[in-house]
């Protein structure tokens, strides 16, 4: 996932916090009107229902304990609000420090791929790319489905992966399985790419 | 200690309520595992997480029940993979926190409480990865889903904002 669209999500999540406020003004975040003391004897038991009356009619009551308890209310709504803020900054900070980065500039790309432990595919190819997707598109190399989490390769070197016989492309980077997809693994000069059609769901390592 | 079943104690109330509770639990189970094979198409928004928070409000350590079941469940369904170990506890660490915060009647805090959980998801899935690949593997796991982990906040936030009062409401009402 490239940069704009992350922000975007960022962006919005910081709306819905401001949105969040505006239904507090609005008198959205009233008490449950039948809360109380929740004491539960056993699920379904007729004598485990509410076993005092609410608290918040007695409240009601009392103006000051009211008053004091809604003021508590709003300020635990502000405190846990601003923590959600600080905990998505804190991510978002990371993302953009630790997230994979491609090398910039010319790149020498080893691809291999492997069909029954046997090399149906092996060469070496230059490209100015980033990130593999756009290097293996520009070769030819690979085709497969839009999903929400990127490309799913569904062939490589025109040889289709059946799903009906639970057959998909393993992705390795250096000889290990890569954690990312092919839209967000990063390249670097003589990284060694190598796609294994694998059988079962079980049998990636 | 287990109740014997004989004619003495099928009649009794402490019988019919053990009965109960296991019927409870496994319409509540039902309904948190339908609901998840249904949003399965839809990544990263899920009303797991607010059902969790609901059944762990009404049933208390009871909703752990709910929780291995579906825990297993998913497993049964979708396989034993690396992700199902992270199962084990994840859903185990959001009833604790609910249980410790049942007395919060706001659900603009629990829906907060909500959007964490689901930030923080893809940090707590990462663990299992320590042990597989070291700290690095788990460090790479969790940056490349920080984005999905972000989709999840903002859905799990809207959702127990819309649907925790009612549904909180319902399963007082229904099974307290």
């Amino acid at each position: 996932m490239d940069n704009i669209p992350f922000q975007v999500i960022f962006y919005a999540v910081c709306s819905f916090e401001q949105a969040a406020f505006l239904l507090l003004a609005s008198g959205f975040n009233a008490p449950l009107p039948a809360a109380g003391k929740f004491i539960f004897k056993g699920i379904g038991d007729q004598k485990s229902r509410y076993q005092s009356r609410p608290p918040e009619d007695r409240r009601r009551k009392d103006g000051f304990a009211m008053k004091k308890t809604s003021k508590n209310n709003t300020r635990n709504i502000i405190i846990s609000i601003a923590a959600l803020i600080v905990l998505a900054a804190l991510f978002f900070t990371a993302y953009q420090l630790l997230r994979p980065r491609g090398a910039e500039g010319n790149k020498k790309i080893h691809f291999t791929v492997l069909v029954n432990n046997e090399t149906i595919k092996s060469y070496d190819f230059r490209t100015d790319a980033e990130y593999l997707r756009q290097a293996l598109e520009e070769e030819n190399l690979i085709e497969g489905d839009e999903g929400t989490y990127g490309l799913w390769v569904t062939t490589v070197a025109g040889r289709k992966a059946d799903s009906g016989k639970e057959e998909w492309w393993a992705l390795y980077k250096n000889d290990k399985l890569s954690m990312t997809g092919v839209d967000d693994t990063p390249l670097e000069d003589n990284d060694s790419i190598e796609y294994r059609l694998t059988v079962g769901y079980d049998d990636a390592d | 200690m287990m109740m014997p079943i004989n004619k003495d104690t099928v009649g009794s109330s402490r019988f019919r309520s053990a009965a109960n509770n296991v019927a409870v639990l496994a319409v509540c189970t039902a309904i948190i595992l339908v609901q998840q094979i249904v949003l399965a198409g839809l990544p990263n928004i899920e009303l797991v997480s607010l059902l969790v928070i609901v059944y762990a409000q009404t049933f208390r350590f009871k909703s752990l029940n709910i929780i291995y079941v579906f825990a297993l469940m998913q497993g049964i369904l979708y396989g034993f993979h690396i992700w199902w170990f992270s199962y084990l506890y994840v859903w185990t660490i959001l009833a604790l926190i609910s249980i410790a915060l049942r007395k919060v009647r706001s659900p603009l805090i629990w829906a907060v409480i909500s959007g964490m959980y689901g930030l923080c998801f893809g940090a707590l899935c990462a663990i299992p990865y320590i042990f597989i690949g070291g700290p690095a593997m788990a460090i790479a796991y969790w940056v490349s889903g920080i984005p999905f982990d972000f989709i999840h906040c903002v859905s799990n936030f809207i959702l127990c904002l819309l649907l925790w009062k009612p549904l909180t409401k319902l399963t007082f009402k229904m099974f307290s």
